[in-house]
């Protein structure tokens, strides 16, 4: 085995120093030189996202219509917000909707995830419960629209052929029974991502921790609860972090499917903040709402991933 | 040579692509009005934007008519969603990107736009063409004594009817309300649902409120778009008590369970095949009916809804939306010559053509014989044109009144909650507008 020698750093003052300070020179120069290459992105990322964002913090404490600036009105926007039947609505929606994705996505993914792990013909249904992950969220929402249509959607019919139309619902119109419908619709497209992960990490977990708790005698619910699913927790952080942001930004299926109604019952924090800024054209009210959820999503993420990484580490 | 693409070599080429494109875009952007023939038989093409992406066909055409007739002619950019535009439209206002000549919505919408000073004022278009028009058109259009645009369009919001249905149950146009409730009735009791009835997009909520009001009492209709009346005063009351009323006896189709176009559960097959047999909605609608096959004057039929007050005038809903001229573009006076054709004889009388729409031209007829037939009405019985609700009140009181209207269709329980809500909303914009701060 070769051993590699660090070069020597010249101990005198020469000609031997003057060769190191040139090279350091030229380093210096070609390091900075690459970052040139950054530029591109850099700008891209100024222009099209941070520049954006500061700009928004900055309307959020005006009165912007739209048309024209707007005045600085302090944080009136923000008093505001909470004294705001809507926005009360669409922060209870969101938090529905946090809920709902956890329990349903993660929980049900992870669940998938076993059971298809240690199933003969798993492959057949990994592929089948992955399908909807490969269309998009606009597409899903017109699909269950269909679905929950109250006078010819499939699910209501089939409860009438089942002879229980009694338990026929408008499953769009009558909050807080829409968004728990759209939330179902978002899981069943969502589901499969969500599996294939908990796949992953279970494929990745070692088998001699597994095997020393068999023989310890541990087993079934009793080795997923104490050996594998500690194992799975970096999976599970990126799982529950990914469920998490995706919920707290939902917006397109429930676009597609109520645009946030009827009157304003299934908007969420981001579908407020469009309707505000983009249909109401209440600049500076919107970009409250924007400025919220960003907190609201920053402050959970970092604290989340913080908590769980330090778990894994130790 | 070297057939491996390096990662510098890639990164230079992506800088490369990157300020090429950029900088074609700035050349594109600074834009000239296209321009069709040559030499001295050259015509203007002017850009007409728009959210009416199913008029497509037809402004081309109208703009194609125009360049023949008087040189300078207009092509349309249309945009698929509505906010999408109305965000571009209040983007670019006050820049010389403004479009040449846009669509917009009259009443506060557009006065919005007008103090902003991004439409042109068209007074010379209306000195000379005004006398065709009914002045209830140019008044949606005019802020400050000065009109800013021309109609687009003129729909009247009136009850069309199935003929078919009224024929089989033996029924007649209604003179009065208690023939029109008799109407409703004998419907019910067939088994047919009087009206159509849709939530879906929002906006509709306001269309039976506006209806039963104009109907009740015009001028409280008229004071409580000026915010000079309240929603919570007695006579506002009244008109959601019947309403409410008549969604209880199940005169309306759930409107849950409706769409106006989209899907199979629309007005317009629900309406062809007799589940419901009357629509309250604006004339607009006609060629979308016509489209389906139910051809205006044989199948379809439409009055105006009769009066429940009877010692009240006679008035009926219109809306217009105006054709603008951006005050800031770059082909204003090309702009100010392709508006006045627009608005004149030759130039609609070629769009009414094109589009089978109502004319707002006195001396121009409509094509469709229902259309024809309410026009002699309102001629006759000297109707006064009122404003759709969508337009004559301030908007930000629209956006929560149609909410609350919808709330109130699919839950009829508590209307005094409701008028309170947009009372509340009333009260806020209303402060403002008086304060000079909105509006």
């Amino acid at each position: 085995m070769s051993v590699i020698k660090k070069p020597q750093r010249p101990s005198v003052p020469g000609i031997g120093a003057h060769a190191g300070d040139h090279r350091r020179h030229r380093g210096r120069v070609k390091h900075g030189f690459s970052y040139l290459y950054l530029l591109p992105m850099v700008f891209l990322v100024g222009v099209f996202l941070l520049y954006p964002a500061a700009e928004t913090i900055w309307l959020a404490f005006t009165n912007a219509n739209g048309l024209n600036a707007g005045r600085f009105i302090g944080i009136a926007n923000f008093t505001n917000l909470f004294s705001d039947p809507v926005f009360l609505t669409s922060l209870r929606n969101t938090i529905f909707w946090v809920i709902g994705t956890l329990v349903l996505q993660v929980a049900c993914g992870l669940l998938l995830a076993l059971v298809l792990s240690t199933m003969r013909s798993g492959d057949f249904f990994k592929r089948l419960f992955y399908l909807p992950a490969t269309i998009s969220a606009a597409a899903t929402g017109v699909i269950w629209y269909f679905v929950f249509d109250p006078e010819q959607g499939v699910l209501n019919t089939l409860l009438r052929v089942a002879g229980m139309g009694g338990w026929a619902q408008h499953w769009l119109t009558d909050p807080p029974l829409n968004t728990f419908a759209m939330i179902f619709a978002a899981t069943w497209q969502t589901l499969g991502q969500a599996m294939i992960l908990f796949l992953v990490g279970l494929q990745n977990i070692p088998r001699e921790p597994l095997e020393a708790a068999q023989v310890d005698g541990a087993y079934g619910f009793q080795l997923f609860w104490y050996v594998t699913l500690p194992l799975l927790r970096p999976m599970t952080a990126i799982v529950v972090a990914i469920s998490l942001i995706n919920s707290f930004k939902v917006f397109d299926i429930i676009w597609v499917m109520t645009q946030g109604g009827p009157y304003r019952s299934s908007e969420t924090l981001a579908v407020t903040m469009y309707r505000e800024s983009f249909i109401n054209f209440n600049v500076g009210y919107g970009s409250s709402v924007a400025v919220v959820l960003t907190v609201i999503v920053l402050v959970i993420s970092v604290f989340y991933l913080r908590s769980m990484f330090r778990r894994v580490e130790v | 040579m070297k057939n491996t693409l390096s990662r510098q070599d890639f990164l230079r080429m992506l800088s490369g692509s990157v300020v090429g494109a950029a900088t074609l875009s700035l050349a594109a952007a600074c834009g000239k009005p296209s321009s069709s023939g040559s030499g001295s038989s050259e015509k203007i093409m002017l850009q007409l934007s728009n959210d009416k992406v199913t008029w497509k066909k037809w402004f081309a055409s109208e703009g194609k008519a125009a360049a023949s007739a008087i040189g300078v002619g207009w092509k349309p950019n249309e945009y698929s969603d509505t906010s999408t535009y109305q965000a571009a439209i209040k983007t670019a206002g006050n820049t010389p990107k403004v479009p040449d000549l846009f669509s917009w919505w009259s009443g506060w919408l557009m006065k919005e736009l007008v103090d902003a000073g991004v439409i042109a004022n068209v007074a010379e278009v209306w000195n000379k063409n005004g006398s065709a028009y009914d002045p209830s058109v140019r008044k949606a259009f005019t802020f400050g004594g000065k009109p800013y645009g021309v109609p687009l369009y003129l729909s009247y919001w009136v009850t069309f009817y199935n003929k078919h249905v009224f024929k089989k149950y033996k029924l007649d146009v209604p003179q009065t309300w208690s023939e029109f409730e008799d109407i409703m009735r004998k419907l019910r009791a067939a088994g047919v649902t009087p009206f159509g009835a849709t939530v879906d997009g929002r906006w509709p909520g306001f269309v039976v409120f506006q209806d039963l009001l104009v109907h009740s009492d015009p001028a409280l209709y008229k004071r409580l778009m000026e915010g000079k009346a309240k929603y919570t005063d007695p006579g506002v009351l009244e008109v959601m008590d019947l309403w409410g009323r008549l969604i209880k006896e199940g005169m309306y189709f759930d409107p849950s369970s409706m769409t106006i176009g989209t899907g199979t559960s629309n007005f317009t097959t629900y309406f062809k095949q007799g589940k419901v047999a009357m629509l309250q909605w604006g004339t607009w609608l006609e060629p979308q009916l016509a489209a389906a096959g139910i051809k205006p004057g044989k199948d379809l039929g439409a009055f105006i809804t009769p009066k429940i007050k009877p010692n009240v005038p006679n008035a009926v809903i219109f809306e217009t939306g105006p054709l603008c001229v951006g005050a800031h573009g770059q082909h204003l006076e090309d702009a100010m010559k392709a508006i006045d054709w627009f608005a004149s004889k030759e130039g609609q009388q070629k769009w009414i053509e094109i589009t089978g729409f109502t004319s707002p031209r006195s001396d121009v007829n409509s094509p469709s014989p229902v259309d024809h037939e309410l026009e002699t009405t309102i001629r006759n019985g000297n109707y006064e044109l009122v404003n759709r609700y969508w337009e004559a009140t301030p908007h930000d009181i629209v956006e929560v009144a149609v909410d609350q209207f919808d709330k109130f269709m699919l839950h009829p329980n508590n209307p005094k909650a409701i008028l309170e809500t947009i009372q509340h909303q009333a009260d806020q914009t209303w402060s403002q507008i008086r304060q000079g701060s909105t509006g």
